[in-house]
C-alpha cells in the first residue's frame, strides 16, 4: 500500500522524535562513560562534553588499584546477587505453591500474617536487635536471610500458580506424584516466565541494596560494591564539610574515579538487561488475573 | 461455630500473635538495653586490669586511612609495645551518626565514638556516655600534663569529663587566596582593605584575564554554600565567628547581632556586582573544583589549602598559576576586627559509649601514646624508616617517605593532639610539592589574628530546656531570609522582619537558654 504523503511526514517525524528520545536516554549514560575517560583540566573546559581529548584511565586504575576494596566488593555483590536470588526463588516458590492450594486449611491465615508485614514493620532497632540475637550481625548472611522472601512476590507468584489448570496437578496426582514432585516436575517448569521476572526482580535488588550492608556489616571485607560506590561519591563533597585540619588530608576522589565507578558497578546489570527484557512484558501481566 | 467462624478466629489469633510477639521484641530489647547500661557503669569501676578483649573501635570510613596496606602490620607493632589488643570497625562517613546511635540503643559493646562526628552533650545527656575524670586519674598521667588546658572544653558544669580533646594543628585556617598572577597581570598589589579588594574583584569582573575570549571569570568563588562567605568575612564584620555572640551578657543568635546586617548588604552588593556566583547557594564542591580548573576563579574563600591540589593540576599548562593569603583587611568596621575565621584550638574528639568494658584500657592507651613522640609517631605516620624519618629528633621534626600515606596513615590514632611539646611537626620532603605549598600557606596565616569563639568551651544542651522542642522552622526561615536578601529577593525592611520572625519563633527562646547556660558555665569557673 503506497503512503500517503501525511502518513510518510508521520513517519519521519516520528522517526526523527524517537532518535532524539533515543539520544536524551543515552546521553547521560555516553556522559558518565566519557568522563570517566578525561582528565580534570578537560573535563573543567569543556562542561558537557563526553568525548576525552586526551584519555586518562587513572580512574579505572585507581579502582581497580591493590589498596581498592572494589574488586572484592564486586565478589561480594555478585555472590550476594547469585545466591541470594537461588535462594529467594526457591523459598518464594515453594511458599507460594502451598499459598496457591486452595485445600490448605491454613492457606487463608498465613496469607494475612505474611500481608501483616507489608503493613507494618518492627521498626530498625527492634530489627537491629533481632538481627544482632541471631548472630547474623557482622555476618554475610545477613545480606541474604531477613530478605529471603518478598511476600508482594509470593502473592504475585501464589495468582500465577493459581491460574495454572488444576487438571493438570490432579492428573499428576492419580499417577502418584506427591506435592514435591508436582512442585519440581510440574508447577515450575510450567512457571518459567514468572519465576524470571520474579528472580530478575530480586537480582535487580540485590545488585543495588546497599542500606542492610550499612546497617549490619562493620566490616569492609563484606560491603558490597554500591556501599562504595556511595562512600566514592558522598566523599566528592568532603570539601563542603571541612571545617578544620582533621579531614583536609583526605582528598576527595577526582570526577574520574566517581564516573569510573559508576560505570563498573552499573555496568554488569546493565548487560543483563536486554537478554531479560522479553520477561518484562509478562512480568507485566504475571499474576494479575485473581485466582 | 461454623466453620467461616472457625477460620476468623484462627487468623484473629494468628495475628494477635504476630503482633503479641513484635511488641514483646521491643520490650526486650529495652531492657536488655537497660541492662547493658547499668552493666557499663558497674564496668567503669575497674578493679583489676586485665584485658579480656580487644578493644573495639567503631571508625567512620576515610578511605585513605583503612585502606593503608602496612595497617595490621603497624597494629601489631602498637600492640606489642603497648600491650593494648585493638580491633577495628568501619561505618561508612555519612552513616556515622545514626549507626552510632543505632549501636548506643541496641546496647552494643564497643569502646570508641569519633567525637567530631557526633554532638557529647546530648550523648551525655542520654547517658550514652561515660565520666572519665576517674580513669584518667588513675590511667593517664601524660593525658593530665599535655590535655590539661584542652580538658576544659570536655567539662560540664559541675567539672564532670565526658570525653577526650584534640588540639587543632592550625586553627587560623579559614581564610581566602587569591590569583597573584591575576592580581600581576592587572598592576595591583595584595589587597589590605576591603576597598582594595573590591578594585580587585571589580577589575577580575572585567578583564578577559583567562584570554578566552569571554567575559566569564568569577571574582570570588567561596565553599561550602553560604557558609564559606559567613565564616571567613564574620570576623571582619562583627569581630567573631560564630553563630551566637555576646552582648550585655546576653548570648544571642548571630544574625541579631551588630554588624550581620552590614555583612550581608555587602554579599548583597557583591551579588549585584557580579563578584560572587549567581547560584552561590547550591554549588557542590565538583562544581567549585571544575571552575577553578576552568580557569576562571580570581579567588577562593574557604579552607586554606583547598586551592593547592587544583593549582598544582593547572601548573601543568600553566606554570604562573598562584594562590597566596588574602591578608586580614585593615579597615574593619567598628563592630569588627583585621582577621579571617577560625576554628576552636580545642574541640571533642573520642568519647567512651557507657556500655563500654573497656574504658580503662582505652585511657591507657591514649596515654601510652602521649608517653613519647616515637608512640605518637608510630601511631601516626607506622613505622620509622619505612614510613617516615626524623628530620631533625632535637627539634621533634620528621618527614614522611613517598607515597608512606597510601601504606599507613594515622589509622591507630585515635585522639590527634597537635601540641609541639610531645607532638612531632612535619616538615615536607622534596617530592611533596603539596605540602611544601601547604607549608609555605601556614608560614604566613599563622601570623594572623586567632579569633576564637567567644563560648568555644560552653557545653550547650537544650535536653530538658524549652528549645528541647523547636522544630527549626525559625532557622529554615532565616537561612532563606539570607539567601533571598543578598540575591535581592526582599528588601532590608524584609531583613528586619525575618530576623524579627526568627526572635520570635525561636531565636528568643535559644537567647534565654544560651544565656542561662553560659553564666551558669562562666560563674562556675570564676
Amino acid at each position: 500500500m503506497k503512503l500517503t504523503l501525511g502518513e510518510k511526514a508521520f513517519d519521519v517525524g516520528n522517526t526523527i522524535l524517537l532518535i532524539v528520545l533515543c539520544m536524551a536516554m543515552l546521553y547521560p549514560i555516553s556522559f558518565v562513560f566519557g568522563r570517566s575517560l578525561m582528565t580534570d583540566l578537560d573535563r573543567a573546559a569543556h562542561p558537557f562534553s563526553i568525548f576525552p581529548m586526551h584519555l586518562d584511565t587513572s580512574g579505572y586504575r585507581y579502582v581497580f588499584s591493590s589498596g581498592s576494596y572494589i574488586v572484592n566488593a564486586y565478589m561480594i555483590t555478585i555472590v550476594r546477587t547469585l545466591v541470594g536470588t537461588l535462594c529467594n526463588l526457591l523459598f518464594t516458590a515453594a511458599f507460594a505453591f502451598v499459598l496457591s492450594n486452595k485445600e490448605y486449611p491454613l492457606r487463608n491465615a498465613l496469607t494475612m500474617i505474611i500481608s501483616f508485614t507489608m503493613w507494618f514493620g518492627g521498626g530498625l532497632i527492634p530489627v537491629f536487635l533481632l538481627i544482632k540475637t541471631l548472630g547474623l550481625y557482622n555476618h554475610f548472611a545477613v545480606l541474604i536471610l531477613p530478605g529471603l522472601i518478598s511476600v508482594w512476590n509470593v502473592l504475585i507468584l501464589r495468582n500465577f500458580f493459581m491460574q495454572l489448570p488444576r487438571g493438570i496437578i490432579e492428573s499428576a496426582r492419580i499417577d502418584g506424584a506427591n506435592d514435591l514432585v508436582i512442585f519440581l516436575r510440574i508447577v515450575l517448569p510450567l512457571s518459567s516466565a514468572a519465576l524470571a521476572t520474579i528472580s530478575l526482580f530480586y537480582a535487580v535488588g540485590h545488585w543495588n541494596s546497599w542500606f542492610d550492608a550499612m546497617i549490619y556489616i562493620n566490616d569492609k571485607d563484606l560491603w558490597p560494591v554500591q556501599v562504595f560506590l556511595r562512600e566514592i561519591i558522598n566523599n566528592t563533597n568532603l570539601n563542603n564539610l571541612i571545617q578544620s585540619d582533621a579531614v583536609v588530608e583526605v582528598s576527595p576522589p577526582a570526577q574520574s574515579v566517581v564516573m569510573a565507578t559508576i560505570v563498573v558497578t552499573t555496568l554488569p546489570i546493565l548487560c543483563v538487561y536486554p537478554f531479560l527484557q522479553r520477561f518484562f512484558v509478562k512480568g507485566m501481566t504475571v499474576g494479575s488475573i485473581k485466582g | 461455630m461454623n466453620r467461616h467462624t472457625k477460620k476468623k478466629t484462627m487468623i484473629t489469633l494468628l495475628t494477635g500473635a504476630l503482633a503479641f510477639t513484635v511488641l514483646g521484641g521491643c520490650g526486650d530489647g529495652a531492657q536488655d538495653e537497660g541492662k547493658a547500661s547499668s552493666d557499663a557503669n558497674a564496668s567503669s569501676e575497674v578493679k583489676e586490669l586485665k584485658q579480656t578483649a580487644p578493644l573495639k573501635l567503631v571508625r567512620r570510613s576515610l578511605a585513605t586511612r583503612e585502606n593503608g596496606t602496612d595497617n595490621q602490620k603497624v597494629l601489631e607493632i602498637i600492640q606489642q609495645q603497648s600491650g593494648i589488643q585493638m580491633e577495628a570497625e568501619v561505618i561508612p562517613r555519612d552513616a556515622y551518626p545514626d549507626k552510632i546511635n543505632l549501636l548506643l540503643a541496641s546496647g552494643d559493646q564497643f569502646d570508641f565514638i569519633e567525637g567530631q562526628l557526633v554532638n557529647w552533650t546530648t550523648l551525655k545527656d542520654k547517658g550514652s556516655i561515660m565520666p572519665l575524670n576517674e580513669l584518667i586519674d588513675q590511667y593517664g598521667p601524660n593525658i593530665k600534663t599535655y590535655m590539661a588546658d584542652a580538658l576544659e572544653v570536655m567539662k560540664d558544669k559541675d567539672g564532670v569529663i565526658w570525653g577526650i580533646p584534640r588540639r587543632e594543628s592550625f586553627p587560623t585556617g579559614y581564610a581566602p587566596t587569591i590569583r597573584k598572577d591575576w592580581l600581576d597581570a592587572l598592576g595591583m598589589q595584595i589587597p589590605h582593605t576591603m576597598k582594595e579588594f573590591e578594585a580587585y574583584m571589580a577589575a577580575v569582573k572585567k578583564t578577559d584575564l583567562n584570554k578566552n575570549g569571554k567575559n566569564d571569570e568569577i571574582p570570588l568563588l567561596h565553599s561550602w554554600n553560604l557558609n564559606g562567605l559567613l565564616q571567613i568575612f564574620q570576623p571582619y564584620f562583627m569581630g567573631v565567628e560564630s553563630t551566637r555572640y555576646l552582648k550585655d551578657n546576653q548570648v544571642i543568635p548571630a544574625v541579631s547581632a551588630p554588624g550581620y546586617k552590614e555583612m550581608l548588604a555587602t554579599f548583597r552588593n557583591w551579588y549585584a556586582q557580579g563578584y560572587i556566583l549567581k547560584d552561590f547557594a547550591t554549588i557542590n564542591a565538583n562544581q567549585i573544583k571544575d571552575l577553578v580548573l576552568a580557569d576562571r576563579a580570581g579567588a577562593y574563600s574557604g579552607w586554606y589549602n583547598s586551592m593547592v591540589g587544583n593549582q598544582i593540576t593547572m601548573n601543568e599548562t600553566n606554570p604562573n598559576v598562584s594562590y597566596e593569603p588574602l591578608p586580614p583587611l585593615e579597615d574593619a568596621p567598628s563592630t569588627g576586627t583585621a582577621a579571617w575565621g577560625s576554628n576552636a584550638k580545642y574541640s571533642s574528639t573520642l568519647l567512651i559509649p557507657s556500655t563500654s568494658k573497656n574504658a580503662a584500657f582505652m585511657i591507657k592507651y591514649l596515654d601510652w601514646v602521649l608517653a613519647s613522640p616515637e608512640n605518637v609517631m608510630l601511631t601516626m605516620n607506622g613505622i620509622e624508616g619505612e614510613n617516615w624519618e626524623w628530620v631533625d629528633k632535637g627539634q621533634n621534626t620528621f618527614t614522611l617517605l613517598e607515597n608512606a600515606t597510601e601504606r599507613y596513615s594515622g589509622y591507630y590514632n585515635l585522639a590527634e593532639f597537635n601540641d609541639p611539646a610531645i607532638w612531632p611537626t612535619y616538615v615536607p620532603a622534596d617530592y611533596d610539592i603539596s605540602g611544601k605549598i601547604d607549608l609555605k600557606l601556614r608560614e604566613t596565616y599563622k601570623n594572623y589574628k586567632f579569633v576564637e569563639p567567644f563560648d568555644a568551651a560552653i557545653p550547650y544542651t537544650l535536653t530538658g530546656t524549652p528549645a528541647e522542642n523547636l522544630t527549626g522552622d525559625g532557622t529554615t526561615k532565616i537561612a532563606e531570609a539570607q539567601v533571598q536578601y543578598i540575591i535581592g529577593a526582599i528588601d532590608e525592611a524584609g531583613w528586619d522582619k525575618a530576623v524579627q520572625e526568627y526572635m520570635e519563633i525561636e531565636g528568643n527562646i535559644l537567647t534565654e537558654v544560651w544565656t542561662s547556660q553560659y553564666q551558669e558555665f562562666t560563674s562556675g569557673k570564676k
